[in-house]
């Protein structure tokens, strides 16, 4: 235990060896390796071998220089010493504004607008042949749905969608009292009944764009960061 | 005092793009910038280059300079030039001694005349140095063979002054070791010592 200890010691003395040459130390500490010297043989023969070691390397002679490094002229004595990527700058900034772009267009719903309802015909059921009406009849709304193989007249033209008559109020408790009359006026005319299209999803070349450009832009981004601190640590 | 003034002027003339004036502080430091570099690349065309690539970085980063010591500056520029070097050249990163003096391209760097027991005591040095870890063997050459204090090795290499301490510890105590290795080409009180 007590030359584990004095080991220790004697490690934590050495370590204030460079500062107590170099006078660089405190007065307690120094104090402290003094003191430690006076009672340890190993650590001033330590010392001494360090200090000796310090000595020859203070008397090396300087290399001679081979030539002078005077600069001949500013403009060509600028040698570009990392490699140029001058394309690399504009580049990067291109694809962070083409990925924004495509993102705030995709998150505006531009795409959807563009290729929704405009772009493509709208999304009808397919005609059935029992669902047709022959021309110039008019379809009663509300009528019951047709079964398999019944009378198409039932049925207003086109529409996907069909009415249960069951379970709804009748028509006339419907009319507000004052426009019984519009019935009338309204007779003979065909009811629009618009399908309510599904909204259309985006193109699907969107998403793989916008996850490409983001990597790239990362990738990018990162290249030129990388260049932007190893050029200042040359420069400190 | 005089001295100082002048190297300040002449560090604004030629911010200010005076190539002259920029050429007198090259005359000035280069000496200790091929020195540091041959220490530390232990080689003299590379050290011929990491001299003359410090300079060109410090004329193009002079705009950047922010005042201060300009040799400190300049001394980091080496440093991280020499770094880069020795990283870039992996053949150059601490070698074993053994093999250090067994390499071929070290001893001719010793003549046959040169027997002066000096020349091979300054050989065994650089080769040992040559043997420490580059971080150890930057903060051993600033401080012994360049002289400068803990301070000034503080800012070179952009760290606390404890690790100046201890890593100049740590390299004086492994160069020592090193040393000592070679006793029949040290002075006679190094041989007594151990």
């Amino acid at each position: 235990m007590k030359k584990f200890w004095r080991r220790s010691k004697c490690e934590r003395i050495r370590e204030m060896f460079s500062p107590y040459i170099d006078e660089q130390l405190g007065s307690l500490e120094r104090d402290a390796v003094r003191y430690h010297l006076e009672v340890c043989e190993d650590c001033r023969r330590e010392l001494e071998s360090l200090k000796l070691t310090v000595g020859l390397l203070r008397r090396l002679p300087p290399a001679p220089l081979p030539r002078s490094f005077t600069l001949a002229r500013p403009v060509e004595a600028r040698p570009k010493v990392l490699p140029t990527f001058t394309w690399l700058r504009p580049v990067a900034v291109t694809v962070v504004v083409l990925f924004l772009a495509l993102l705030a267009s995709d998150l505006g719903g531009l795409f959807v607008a563009q290729h929704g309802p405009e772009g493509k015909p709208p999304v009808t059921a397919p005609a059935s042949p029992e669902l047709t009406l022959p021309p110039g009849e008019t379809p009663e709304v509300g009528a019951p749905l047709p079964e398999k193989g019944k009378a198409p007249e039932e049925v207003s033209p086109g529409a996907p969608f069909a009415v249960e008559k069951r379970g709804l109020p009748h028509e006339a408790e419907l009319i507000p009292p004052g426009l019984e009359g519009a019935r009338e006026g309204l007779a003979g005319q065909t009811p629009e009944v618009s399908p309510i299209p599904p909204a259309p999803p985006n193109p699907g070349w969107v998403r793989p764009l916008e996850v490409a450009l983001g990597l790239l832009s990362g990738l990018l981004l990162g290249l030129l960061l990388v260049r932007r601190r190893g050029h200042l640590r040359r420069l400190a | 005092m005089h001295e100082m003034t002048d190297e300040a002027e002449l560090v604004q003339q030629a911010r200010a793009g005076e190539l002259n004036s920029f050429n007198q502080l090259v005359e000035k430091y280069q000496g200790q910038v091929y020195n540091l570099s041959w220490r530390m690349l232990g080689n003299a065309q590379d050290a011929e280059d990491a001299t003359q690539e410090t300079f060109v970085l410090a004329w193009q980063g002079l705009p950047r300079f922010k005042g201060g010591d300009f040799k400190t500056w300049l001394l980091r520029i080496a440093s991280n030039v020499c770094i880069d070097h020795l990283r870039a050249n992996r053949r150059h990163q601490t070698i074993p001694l053994d093999e250090l003096l067994k390499d071929p391209a070290i001893s001719q760097l010793e003549s046959p005349e040169d027997r002066v027991l000096r020349e091979e005591l300054a050989g065994l040095l650089n080769r040992c140095l040559l043997a420490l870890p580059e971080k150890q063997r930057l903060v051993v050459i600033l401080a012994d063979v360049q002289g400068l204090s803990y301070e000034e090795i503080a800012q070179i290499t952009g760290t606390s002054l404890g690790t100046v301490k201890s890593r100049l510890n740590r390299g004086r105590m492994n160069l020592r070791n090193l040393v000592l290795k070679q006793k029949e080409l040290l002075p006679p009180e190094f041989r007594l010592n151990k």
